[in-house]
């Protein structure tokens, strides 16, 4: 069983120029056979797929949603059933370029599913299974905070056999697939102490960069070129500080900053993949 | 125990707009002492509504809600006795609403305030009635039942009686905290939405002066139209999932995308 992290989604009203803003700095393409136009846009870093989600009515915008590639679909079903008989998948509609299924682990964090080689997947999910490209920026890790973090952990690990890394002396879960990690991070209202508490989600996104100043650069380049190109502002004012504080936990990351959309990207220096 | 279910907040990146489409649609009110680098504060006298400037890494769309008690650190203690690993934070005293903000079982997010507090903005002076008025917040969670035993213990809320459904509806005597089952499989043929907040309702003088002041009002200021409902077969079931609500018979979006219902009073 070789389970691969490899979808991100992001719901935006500004979805087609966030996709822009990942192209234009982290260098991620998209597919050699897009969908049509109208529909959400996809990029790709070779190996994860990123989606660009029209927000839709009634739906919340940022982070939504990550994905899992399987060997079997039905037989990892089966396992989650196992883990907790009350988790369910559902069939997703078939126009979607990665996700067969959509689930939910145990504090109801949506997953899609996904399953190589049966040609389902399409767009930058077709061309990253034909080949890994590599670039010199692509995504390290994902990170989900939630309230039963060790349950969740223990789901990841038990379901998809991500193994848990040793990692500092923090209280958060790290599961690896060998190239990407998922960061489990136990929510705790209490760390909200001088800001609006967050509701449970995924948290953050992280790259790992060929140097992180070249990316300072490259934003202050790419911003001079498009004022469209910039991000929110981070850590102004007590609660913007108290957010950023919070946000900077994460070992994995030593520059911070956003999307178009708002949603949390840390960047550190390391090879790329 | 009097409570008062009197707070609704919407996180937005254009929250000012948003603040313009419930006061033209809906007559809600502003304070009369605005603080204009901050959320624009309404209500409809009885519950006050926060239209937020959306903040770095956060999502936009219906974010909490809002309980009035008598006693804060009585109700806390209430829910560390439902529960003893929920909890709660102070909030930054800024806030014109809460003291405290908290969480039921399922992680969903609630402010808690006092009639004692140095309210601040429409919470210092909700007492009017108008003819259009927030009648439930509905919160679609997977724990329903344990949920609404929560909020029925903690908060002393009353459930009524409804019509057949799995839903529970808990009464604060005016307003109503619609408490709906989440499962993946009523997502059939959309994206699955996370769970939280679904959609607060109105109750109205008339439904159909509502479309035609909406009608009226998108003719005056094109930005004041919503998003499009029902549209395409995953519009269709986002719309049908939506609909299942028996609080309202007319659906719209606001600016932000934020599913409502109307009804008749």
């Amino acid at each position: 069983m070789s389970a691969r992290i490899n979808h991100v989604a992001i719901t935006s009203d500004l979805y087609a120029m966030n996709a822009r803003f990942y192209e234009a700095l982290f260098g991620m393409k998209t597919g050699k056979k897009t969908l049509s136009p109208a529909r959400a846009i996809s990029v790709g870093d070779g190996y994860v797929g990123m989606t660009h989600i029209p927000r839709r009515d009634g739906r919340t915008s940022g982070l939504d949603h990550f994905g899992i590639e399987v060997d079997d679909i039905e037989d990892t079903i089966a396992r989650m059933q196992k883990f907790d008989p009350e988790l369910q998948a559902l069939k997703r509609p078939p126009i979607r370029p990665y996700a067969a299924f959509s689930a939910h682990d145990p504090d109801t964090n949506i997953f899609d599913l996904s399953q190589r080689n049966i040609g389902f997947q399409k767009d930058v999910y077709a061309d990253n299974s034909e080949t890994d490209r590599v670039q010199p920026r692509t995504l390290s890790h994902i990170a989900l905070r939630t309230r039963n973090a060790e349950r969740c952990a223990h789901f990841y690990a038990e379901v998809f056999g991500l193994p848990l890394l040793n990692k500092p002396s923090d209280e958060n879960y790290y599961l690896s697939d060998g190239r990407m990690t998922l960061v489990v991070i136990p929510w705790k209202i209490e760390d909200y102490y001088g800001m609006d508490p967050a509701r449970t989600g995924l948290d953050h996104i992280g790259f790992k960069v060929e140097s992180v100043d070249q990316v300072k650069k490259d934003l202050e380049f790419l911003i001079g070129k498009n004022p469209h190109m910039r991000g929110r502002a981070l850590g102004y004012g007590s609660e913007g500080e108290a957010r950023l504080n919070l946000f900077r936990k994460c070992p994995l990351g030593c520059h911070h900053f956003t999307d178009i959309e708002g949603v949390y990207i840390d960047v550190a220096n390391g090879e790329a993949n | 125990m009097p409570v008062r279910l009197n707070h609704v907040a919407i996180a937005s990146d254009q929250y000012a707009l948003n603040g313009r489409f419930y006061e033209s649609l809906f007559g809600m009110k502003p304070s009369s002492k605005p603080r204009p680098a901050r959320s624009v504060v309404l209500g409809d006298g009885y519950v006050g509504m926060n239209c937020i400037p959306r903040r770095d890494g956060r999502y936009s769309g219906l974010d909490h809600f809002g309980v009035e008690v008598e006693d804060v650190e009585d109700t806390i203690a209430r829910i560390k006795r439902f529960d003893p690993s929920l909890s709660a934070v102070k909030r930054p005293p800024i806030r014109p609403f809460a003291a405290y903000s908290a969480h039921d079982p399922d992680t969903n997010i609630f402010d808690l305030s006092a009639p004692s507090m140095d309210k601040k903005d429409v919470y210092a002076e909700n007492n009017w009635s108008q003819k259009r008025r927030i009648s439930h917040i509905a919160l679609r969670t997977r724990h329903a039942e344990r949920c609404a035993e929560f909020y029925v213990e903690v908060f002393g809320l009353k459930r009524l009686e409804r019509p057949k459904d799995d839903n529970h509806y808990l009464t604060d005597g005016r307003m109503t905290l619609m408490i709906i089952p989440w499962r993946i499989v009523d997502y059939y043929a959309q994206d699955p939405a996370r769970t939280g907040l679904d959609h607060i309702g109105f109750e109205v003088e008339s439904v159909e002066q509502v479309k035609q002041d909406m009608v009226f009002l998108i003719g005056e200021n094109p930005h004041m139209r919503g998003r499009a409902l029902g549209y395409g077969s995953e519009g269709e079931a986002r719309l049908k999932l939506f609909q299942k609500c028996p609080l309202g018979c007319f659906h719209l979006t606001d600016i932000e995308g934020v599913h409502i219902d109307v009804a008749e009073a």
